[in-house]
């Protein structure tokens, strides 16, 4: 229950980011950061900050929507249970036939076990306020992460693909089996805080590198083993050919070794300026899939 | 790329932390030291690296005496977003 939201501060009125305005912008900002001049990644920089915004908007419009419906949905869903419960004890104990009486009691007892088992398959018991609270909590710490991050840093660092994983994440800290996870995991809390210190430490393109680096340093161990030189092989030409090289059909294990770390050090930061290089290096090495 | 050479002065601690750890990863390195560059007018800073085979974790970067996870490797000045600034390196471990 609430007050009626003000028209100006409805969503309509500042907001829905059309699909096809959204994606004439994607393009837009592609454009400017394939040119790469000075000017152009600042144009890119404001298109990238407009659209993370605008689609923040509406994922905040719509929780907002959300909230209140799970709010006064849930507690009027309870409410009927409460009622239709004490209904049926109420009439269990003014009936007279013993036969009545009894399926009375026993369709009572059936409908508050449905009712735990639904509360409890969909919302783990928890109290509608610790899910929001929950909720919220999560939702503001990954907002001033987003925030702060589209304040501070330019496309090079800070592309768009990495501000929509963001949003992604910002939209599920406002649903329920996020909340509920979160409460279920609160035991884990201390991983979760070094988890969350360690993104906000490293930035997109440092964990790329230390990623791609990773992987050379396990095929690198891989190809002295005689068990898994095969495999390892495998992983390195399908990772060389997404990245964009073409390995000789004829090249040793150490030769492909050789061209990953050519490939590594072609996606170095003073090289690679826009960083496309060490970005297609990161999805070969994560299509690989090495475990 | 060994030895010493030119690293960006108008990055945030975050972004010059992350080019620097990008640096060493890629190129099988290790940062030894991180000064401004001496040149009159240049608002660059200069950054020395040593021939590192192993693989380090991140390096973070945080104002002088601020608290960071992680072992400190440098105590230094460099340039911060275009203006000389007192900051700390830490080396993260690796996950």
């Amino acid at each position: 229950m609430a007050p009626k939201m003000p028209k100006e501060i409805q969503a309509p009125s500042n907001s829905l980011y059309p699909v096809n305005q959204f994606n004439s912008d994607v393009n837009d900002y592609r454009a400017a950061v394939k040119t790469g001049t000075k000017e152009s990644l600042a144009t890119a920089q404001l298109l990238r900050n407009q659209m993370a915004y605008r689609v923040m908007a509406d994922i905040e419009s719509n929780y907002g929507h959300f909230e209140m419906k799970l709010s006064s949905g849930r507690a009027i869903q309870a409410t009927l249970a409460d009622a239709t419960s004490l209904g049926l004890t109420a009439a269990t104990s003014v009936v007279g036939a013993t036969d009545v009486k009894d399926i009375l009691a026993v369709t009572g007892t059936a409908f508050q076990g449905t009712w735990t088992s639904y509360d409890k398959n969909f919302f783990q018991q928890k109290t509608t306020e610790a899910i929001i609270a929950q909720m919220r909590a999560t939702r503001q710490n990954k907002q001033a992460q987003l925030i702060a991050s589209l304040a501070n840093r330019d496309v090079t660092s800070y592309p768009w693909e990495a501000v929509w994983i963001d949003l992604v994440d910002f939209f599920y800290a406002g649903t329920v089996p996020s909340a509920l996870v979160d409460i279920a995991s609160s035991s884990g809390e201390q991983a979760k805080a070094a988890t969350s210190t360690l993104n906000a430490v490293i930035n997109q393109q440092a964990k790329m590198a230390i990623g791609a680096r990773a992987a050379y340093m396990k095929l690198q161990t891989e190809i002295s083993d005689p068990q898994k030189v095969a495999s390892a092989v495998t992983a390195l030409r399908t990772i060389l050919t997404a990245a964009g090289y073409q390995p000789p059909t004829n090249a040793t294990p150490s030769d492909l070794l050789a061209l990953f770390r050519k490939a590594l050090a072609d996606a170095d930061p003073d090289v690679d300026k826009n960083g496309e290089k060490l970005k297609a290096l990161n999805a070969a090495v994560s299509a690989a899939n090495l475990n | 790329m060994l030895g010493t050479i030119p690293a960006p002065g108008d990055l945030s601690m975050l972004d010059l932390g992350g080019y620097l750890t990008t640096k060493e990863q890629l190129n099988f390195a290790q940062l030894t030291a991180l000064t401004v560059d001496p040149a009159a007018g240049s608002t660059k800073n200069m950054a020395t690296y040593i021939d590192q085979p192993a693989q380090l974790g991140a390096i973070t970067i945080v104002a002088k005496g601020a608290s960071s996870d992680g072992t400190k490797i440098l105590s230094t000045t460099a340039f911060i977003s275009g203006t000389k600034t007192d900051i700390d390196l830490y080396r993260l471990p690796l996950a």
